[in-house]
């Protein structure tokens, strides 16, 4: 795929097509368009490009690009990492590793010996992996580290050569007794009397000196949940005080999220059901947010099942806005869809997005609709690995701005070799591509800001049999800008 | 000439009426209607039953309703070649053109009585045994009484576009052959022919049976609370069916004027 991969760039943005093995993108989130993924960037070698660093190995910037071939050997420790302005924070078992990268190796610039609150590998990680534990609380510079624990929320502080536990936050909920399975009372020598686990489950948001807890519990034909926000005061020896306690009940479905900027923890979620109206079943997803403390619910619903992002800031004011998606293969009544479903492969898809405004209101009539083909590789009843993926969402992406303009561009793998890419030109998208990149096998679009540089690159991970093949072959095309 | 057309069309009009046959559609669709109860019952919950009239018209017109048209209009050019009797009705001061307007005009009436009477006999169902009060959620009234009158007459009006290109297509069917088993035979296999091949083909947007259920949507958007909007696709009913319609009628009058009536 590498050797014969070509990227084909018609107007507008271009494209570097480059191989990172060992990248694994993640998919977006479906209420922030943002990509977590497994992979920090930071400029380890100080030439003002961000370097982008994975878990068993980093790739050195040039000419602005992650390159392969300068790729260097992330540090053999088991630790959870994080970055802060080129160095890489190791949380080992028994103490702390701050290290830059210089001279062709990696130099310690501290260690020292530290008792962790909550130390716990990943199942499936045997040296690095990446947590974000680095946060600067007291806007000095110097990061603090942030752990939650059984006993709260940890705060290590840096005393000039060393981090100590300055305090621990009492936000976060009780521990609670799961419920284990049941245990083996046979053969005998297997019984054995465990001490009963404990778990404690809530959403931590840190934003400087905000530290917000979300939980939820079961409720009345929903979920009520519990919002607390602190602000900590570093100079005081963080020194708490609670801004607000509320709860809100809201039904089935609904995620705690961030819609817009007004401080206030907003609800998103979404759900898909099968609408009776038609003889064959179609889908509907309705998409839900509530802006004001769950006063009011806003939904919005289309012929869909789930798609890959509902909710992203797509004209970049700050405020999220809607997107919602049909498919057009359930347009049309029993007969058409049934004869669609049986013997076309050209899908017609629609995308709209509304705009959320100043009042936290998303708009009745779509403000952005565009519609787009997508050539199965067989007719939907075929149910191919393509296929699939297009009832599951994955094949449209608009949480992508190749070109940088602050406007969200459409990603669509419209056939199983090939990704057109719409840039958004003030009203809506025009009807031919910006760029379209051809590539042989079949593959996994995924988009991310891969090297930082403020623009959306799109990584395409190979599928070998119907999921994701080892992400050692991941490619990625990095975008140019106009 | 409108006149003659008037004329002629009152006269097959009043021939089809005598015939049982005319009946076997229209009895079709409302007892479509009525199994759609079956499926999808009704009952006076306070709930809005609109859902059964965007269920019932769809299934009784887009499928049956489409069928039985096809087959009443196969037969409406065929059956008087077959007998012979198309030789006396020219007789009369009637141009081809002008009997096969009449009989043009038969099929729309016949399609029409089918589109209003499966519309009455859904409301009066929906009206009778449930609730036709708005359609809301949560308590707020989203598309009322009136929107959805609204939506379903403006589709019962948009309907009539595809009905028309399918009754010109079958009387034109109907000038191509002698008996009236084969032409709705043909008109039949030929339409199904086609819907079998028009995706693969890439044709679907230039078949007329593509938006046989366009003028629905809107109105089964709303039952189910999507923002449904007519435009495009209303447009594209509307020009690919009259423009089949009178591609279809023109081809009709050629055919039927090169034909020798005396063989």
């Amino acid at each position: 795929m590498t050797a014969t991969a070509l990227a084909l760039a018609l107007t507008g943005v271009s494209f570097i097509a480059h191989d990172i093995p060992g990248l694994s993108v993640d998919s977006v989130d479906p209420f922030t368009g943002q990509n977590s993924g497994r992979f920090r960037n930071a400029d380890l070698d100080g030439d003002g490009h961000p370097d982008l660093l994975l878990a068993d190995s980093a790739y050195r910037s040039v000419d602005g690009w992650p390159d392969a071939a300068a790729a260097i050997e992330m540090p053999e420790l088991r630790a959870a990492c994080d970055v802060w302005q080129g160095l890489l924070y190791c949380r080992v078992r028994a103490g702390l590793d701050v290290m830059e990268w210089g001279e062709g190796h990696w130099r310690p610039v501290l260690t020292h010996d530290i008792v962790w609150a909550r130390w716990r590998p990943p199942d499936d990680s045997g040296g690095l992996w990446f947590e974000r534990f680095l946060h600067d609380m007291d806007a000095d510079g110097v990061p603090e580290i942030v752990i939650p624990a059984a006993t709260g929320l940890s705060v290590y502080v840096r005393d000039e050569t060393v981090y100590r536990e300055a305090a621990v936050l009492d936000v976060l909920p009780p521990m609670a007794l799961c419920t284990d399975g049941p245990q083996r009372l046979w053969p005998a020598d297997a019984r054995s009397i465990r001490f009963p686990s404990r778990a404690m489950h809530c959403r931590l948001w840190l934003d400087g000196r905000h530290v917000t807890v979300i939980t939820d519990e079961e409720g009345r034909g929903g979920e009520v949940w519990h919002v607390r926000r602190f602000a900590v005061d570093p100079r005081c020896g963080f020194e708490m005080t609670e801004l607000e306690s509320m709860q809100i009940a809201l039904p089935p479905g609904f995620e705690p999220c961030a819609l817009n900027g007004d401080g206030m923890v907003d609800f998103a979620g979404g759900d898909w059901s099968f609408s009776d109206r038609m003889p064959v079943p179609s889908p509907v997803f309705e998409t839900q947010a509530t802006t004001d403390g769950g006063r009011s619910i806003q939904v919005r619903r289309s012929r869909s099942f789930t798609p890959k992002c509902s909710f992203i800031d797509f004209d970049g004011d700050g405020d999220a806005d809607m997107i919602t998606e049909s498919m057009g293969v359930f347009d049309g009544g029993v007969r058409e869809t049934a004869n669609r479903m049986l013997t076309s492969r050209d899908v017609a898809h629609a995308i709209e997005v509304r705009f959320q405004d100043a009042r936290g209101r998303f708009s009745e009539k779509a403000d952005v609709c565009v519609r787009v083909t997508i050539s199965l590789d067989k007719p939907l009843w075929r149910q191919t690995d393509f296929g699939n993926r297009y009832l599951a969402g994955e094949l449209v992406d608009i949480s992508g701005d190749f070109n940088g303009d602050g406007y969200r561009d459409l990603a669509v793998q419209n056939s199983p070799n090939r990704i057109s890419l719409f840039e958004y030109a003030g009203r809506g998208f025009p009807r031919q591509p910006a760029a379209l990149l051809a590539f042989d096998d079949d593959a996994e679009v995924l988009v991310a800001d891969v090297n930082a540089d403020g623009l959306s690159d799109v990584a395409l991970v190979p599928r070998d049999g119907g999921s994701r093949a080892p992400s050692g072959k991941t490619k990625v095309y990095f975008a140019q800008g106009e | 000439m409108i006149g003659r057309i008037w004329t002629a069309y009152t006269v097959e009009l009043r021939k089809a009426l005598r015939s049982a046959s005319t009946y076997v559609g229209p009895v079709l669709v409302m007892l479509a209607v009525a199994g759609a109860l079956v499926v999808h019952p009704v009952d006076r919950d306070g709930a809005s039953d609109y859902g059964f009239v965007a269920y019932a018209t769809p299934l009784a017109l887009n499928l049956l309703g489409i069928f039985m048209t096809l087959v009443f209009c196969s037969g409406l050019v065929a059956s008087e070649l077959s007998h012979g009797t198309i030789r006396m009705v020219l007789v009369r001061p009637l141009l081809r053109r002008e009997f096969l307007a009449a009989k043009l005009l038969l099929g729309m009436t016949y399609a029409l009585g089918l589109v209003v009477l499966v519309a009455a006999s859904a409301w009066g169902t929906a009206h009778a045994l449930g609730d036709t009060a708005g359609v809301g959620y949560g308590g707020e009234i989203l598309y009322t009484t009136s929107q959805m009158r609204w939506a379903y007459g403006a589709g019962m009006l948009l309907s009539m576009a595809p009905f028309a290109a399918a009754v010109s297509y079958a009387v034109f069917i109907s000038t191509l052959t002698r008996s009236t088993g084969p032409a709705a035979a043909l008109s039949l296999g030929l339409w199904l022919l086609v819907e079998g091949i028009k995706h693969p083909l890439g044709i679907e947007a230039y078949v007329f049976s593509t938006y046989l259920e366009t003028p629905w949507r809107v109105f089964s958007g709303r039952v189910d609370l999507i923002d449904t909007a007519w435009f495009p696709e209303a447009k594209y009913c509307l020009g690919v069916s009259l423009a089949m319609a009178l591609t279809f009628a023109f081809l009709s009058v050629y055919v039927l004027n090169r034909r020798n009536l005396n063989e």
